[in-house]
C-alpha cells in the first residue's frame, strides 16, 4: 500500500494568511478537500461542540470558516454533533435539546456559523442509518447519524486531543463515536458484547455496598443507569442486571471509584478498535472519496472535550493537519506529539511521559495502564480504512489578501474617511488641535522598573543603628 | 512506565525492608510502617490501582519509601525522622485516593 498523504501547516503565526484559520483552508484546498464539493452538494461538517463547561473544544471560528469556504464552492454546509451517551449522570448532550443549548452557550449558532448547527441523530440519539461492515474488525455493522448518512460529503473538522477510553481523540473518533447515532455508540461501546460488555467483562462487586442508611448518596446508584439495571432491593442489597447492560459508562464514575464494580480494560482497547470499524461505515455510507479530514493539533488537553472541564495542554499547539486518510492524519499528529517536549506542570510531566519520544497519550490521557494510543489506528490500517504509512507534505501559507476581512475589501480611506469627518472619533478641536487633556512629560521609567528586583534597598532599622 | 499496582507493591516491599529491625531503634516508627504496610495489602488489587490515576500519588509513595530506607541503611535517623513523616502524609493521600476515606495513619 503506498503512503497516504497528510497535508500540515505548524500553530506558529505572525499574519493573516498564518492564523490558523487560514492554515485550515490552506490544507484543505491542498489536500483537495475542496474537489469534493460540488454545486448544491449538502456537507456535513462534524465537530465536537463541547460539553458544558468544558473550554478547550475548537472554537466556532473554524467549523464558520469551513463553512464559508464550502458555500464559495458551491456546498450547502451544515454543521452537526451528536447525542451522547449516557456516559455521566450530568450530561449536557445526551438528546437533541440538551446539545443545542450546550453548543450554543458554546458559541455554535446558526447565527455564529452562518449556517445551520444540527443535531444529526434526532432527539434521542435513534435517527440513524445502519450499514453493514463485513471488512470490521470487531463490529459488522454500524449505525450511523442519518443527517450525516444523509449528506453528499462530510468533513470530519475534529479537535485533536487525549481521550480517557479512546486514548486519542482525533479524526477516528470524531467519525467512530461522533458520527454513530446513540445505538450506534451502545454497539461501539460494546454493550451487550458476549466478551468485551461490561455486562461480561465487569466485576460487580455489590458485597461493596454498605447499606442505604451508611450511604448518603445512595439514591445516585439506582439513577445512573438510564435503562434502570441497578436497584437496591427490599434486602438492602445492591443489585445489576447485567446482561442488559448497553454500556452507556454512565455507572463507571459512579461505580468504580466506590468499588461496586471493576471496569474491564479490555472492553476500553475493543472499543478503540471497533472505533476504526465504526469510522469506516461513515465511509461507506458517505463515500470512501467524499469524506475528508482535518485536524486541529491544538489545545491538546489530556482528556476530550467530552469532559465537563479542560486541563492544561499536555503538549504544545502541534498544527493544522489535513488528509483524505483517517489512519494517516491520525497517526501524523501522534508522530508529532510525541516527538513534542510536554509541557511543564500539565499532566505529562505529572505522569512523567513530557520527554520527546514519550507516549503522550498513553501516560496521561488513558484510563487504564494498559491501553495504547495507536490501537484505532492500527485496527483501521487492518481493515483496509486507511494508512498509518504517511507522507507529511508542508504546505506554504496562502495568498493574504484571501484570509482578510471579506466583507468589504477597500482600505481605511474610501471606508472611513466620509465617516470620520462627519462624527470625528478625533476631537481636533480641542486642547490646541491635540485632542485631549494630558501631560505632556511624565516620568515612564519609574513604572517600567521592575521593583521587585531591586538590589538597593535600603535597611533602614540597620542603617540608623550604624549611624548611632 | 510501572502500573500502579506494580508501584504499590513495590512500596510494601520497602516498608518489609524498613520496618525489619526498626522497633529496636524507635518503637512507634515501627508501627507506623507496619500500619502502612497493612493499608496497603488491604487496598491492593482494587481498581484503582489498575488506573492511571493511581500512579501519580502511588510513585510519591513509592519514592519517600525507598528515600526512607536510603535513610535507615545510612543510620540517618535525623533525616529518617522527617522522611517517615512525608510517608505517612503521602501514604495517606494514596488511601484516601484509593476510596478508603475516613482511613487515618498514625
Amino acid at each position: 500500500m503506498s503512503q497516504s498523504k497528510v497535508y500540515y501547516m505548524d500553530a506558529h503565526s505572525e499574519s493573516a494568511e498564518t492564523s490558523l484559520a487560514a492554515k485550515m483552508i490552506t490544507v484543505f484546498d491542498a489536500a483537495g478537500l475542496d474537489q469534493m464539493v460540488k454545486p448544491n452538494d449538502i456537507v456535513a461538517i462534524k465537530v465536537h461542540c463541547g460539553e458544558w463547561n468544558n473550554s478547550a473544544y475548537l472554537r466556532p471560528l473554524y467549523a464558520r470558516t469551513l463553512a464559508d469556504r464550502i458555500k464559495e464552492l458551491g456546498g450547502r454546509p451544515f454543521v452537526c454533533d451528536t447525542t451522547t451517551s449516557t456516559y455521566s449522570p450530568y450530561g449536557s448532550r445526551s438528546s437533541e435539546i440538551d446539545i443545542l443549548l450546550t453548543a450554543e452557550r458554546n458559541g455554535y449558532s446558526s447565527a455564529t456559523l452562518g449556517c445551520p448547527f444540527i443535531c444529526a441523530d434526532g432527539f434521542i440519539g435513534t435517527s440513524d442509518f445502519l450499514v453493514d461492515i463485513p471488512e470490521g474488525y470487531i463490529l459488522k455493522e454500524a449505525y450511523i447519524a442519518q443527517a450525516i448518512a444523509a449528506a453528499d460529503a462530510l468533513i470530519a473538522l475534529t479537535h485533536f486531543k487525549g481521550h480517557s477510553m479512546g486514548v486519542i481523540g482525533g479524526a477516528l473518533k470524531n467519525l467512530g463515536i461522533g458520527a454513530q447515532s446513540k445505538r450506534g455508540k451502545f454497539n461501539v461501546h460494546m454493550g451487550g458484547h458476549p466478551t468485551y460488555g461490561l455486562g461480561a467483562a465487569g466485576v460487580f462487586h455489590p458485597e461493596n455496598f454498605k447499606g442505604k442508611a451508611n450511604t448518603p448518596d445512595w439514591e445516585i446508584l439506582e439513577d445512573c443507569c438510564p435503562f434502570n439495571l441497578y436497584e437496591i432491593n427490599d434486602k438492602d442489597e445492591l443489585t445489576w442486571d447485567g446482561d442488559k447492560c448497553a454500556n452507556c459508562l454512565g455507572c463507571f464514575g459512579v461505580m468504580g471509584p466506590r468499588g461496586l464494580m471493576d471496569i474491564p480494560p479490555i472492553q476500553f482497547d475493543a472499543v478503540d478498535a471497533a472505533i476504526a470499524d465504526a469510522c469506516l461505515g461513515v465511509e461507506k455510507v458517505i463515500g470512501r472519496d467524499k469524506v475528508g479530514y482535518i485536524n486541529m493539533a491544538i489545545d491538546i488537553s489530556p482528556a476530550c472535550d467530552c469532559a465537563g472541564h479542560a486541563d492544561v495542554p499536555i503538549v504544545p499547539h502541534l498544527g493544522v493537519f489535513a488528509s483524505m486518510d483517517a489512519v494517516a492524519i491520525d497517526m501524523a499528529c501522534v508522530d508529532k506529539a510525541r516527538a513534542a517536549e510536554g509541557i511543564k506542570g500539565s499532566k505529562a510531566e505529572l505522569m512523567e511521559v513530557h520527554n520527546v519520544g514519550d507516549k503522550k497519550f498513553e501516560g496521561a490521557a488513558a484510563t487504564f495502564h494498559s491501553q495504547s494510543e495507536v490501537t484505532s489506528i492500527n485496527t483501521g490500517h487492518e481493515i483496509g480504512l486507511g494508512n498509518r504509512d504517511y507522507e507529511l507534505i508542508e504546505c506554504q501559507p496562502g495568498d493574504p489578501a484571501r484570509f482578510r476581512f471579506s466583507y468589504d475589501t477597500r482600505l481605511s480611506r474610501p471606508r472611513f474617511a466620509e465617516k470620520f469627518e462627519k462624527f470625528k472619533p478625533f476631537p481636533y478641536d480641542k486642547y490646541d488641535g491635540k485632542g485631549y487633556n494630558r501631560l505632556d512629560v511624565v516620568d515612564l521609567d519609574k513604572v517600567k522598573h521592575h521593583y521587585e528586583d531591586s538590589q538597593n534597598v535600603v535597611d533602614v532599622e540597620s542603617s540608623m543603628k550604624t549611624d548611632i | 512506565m510501572q502500573s500502579g499496582q506494580e508501584m504499590l507493591e513495590t512500596t510494601i516491599s520497602t516498608c518489609k525492608s524498613i520496618s525489619d529491625g526498626l522497633s529496636d531503634q524507635n518503637e512507634d516508627w515501627s508501627n507506623s510502617i507496619v500500619e502502612i504496610v497493612e493499608k496497603f495489602e488491604e487496598i491492593s488489587d482494587t481498581f484503582f490501582f489498575k488506573t492511571m490515576p493511581s500512579i501519580p500519588s502511588t510513585r510519591t509513595a513509592m519514592r519517600d519509601a525507598e528515600a526512607l530506607l536510603n535513610a535507615k541503611i545510612a543510620l540517618d535517623w535525623n533525616s529518617f525522622k522527617d522522611l517517615i513523616d512525608t510517608l505517612i502524609t503521602n501514604s495517606q493521600t494514596v488511601i484516601e485516593k484509593a476510596g478508603m476515606k475516613g482511613t487515618t495513619l498514625t
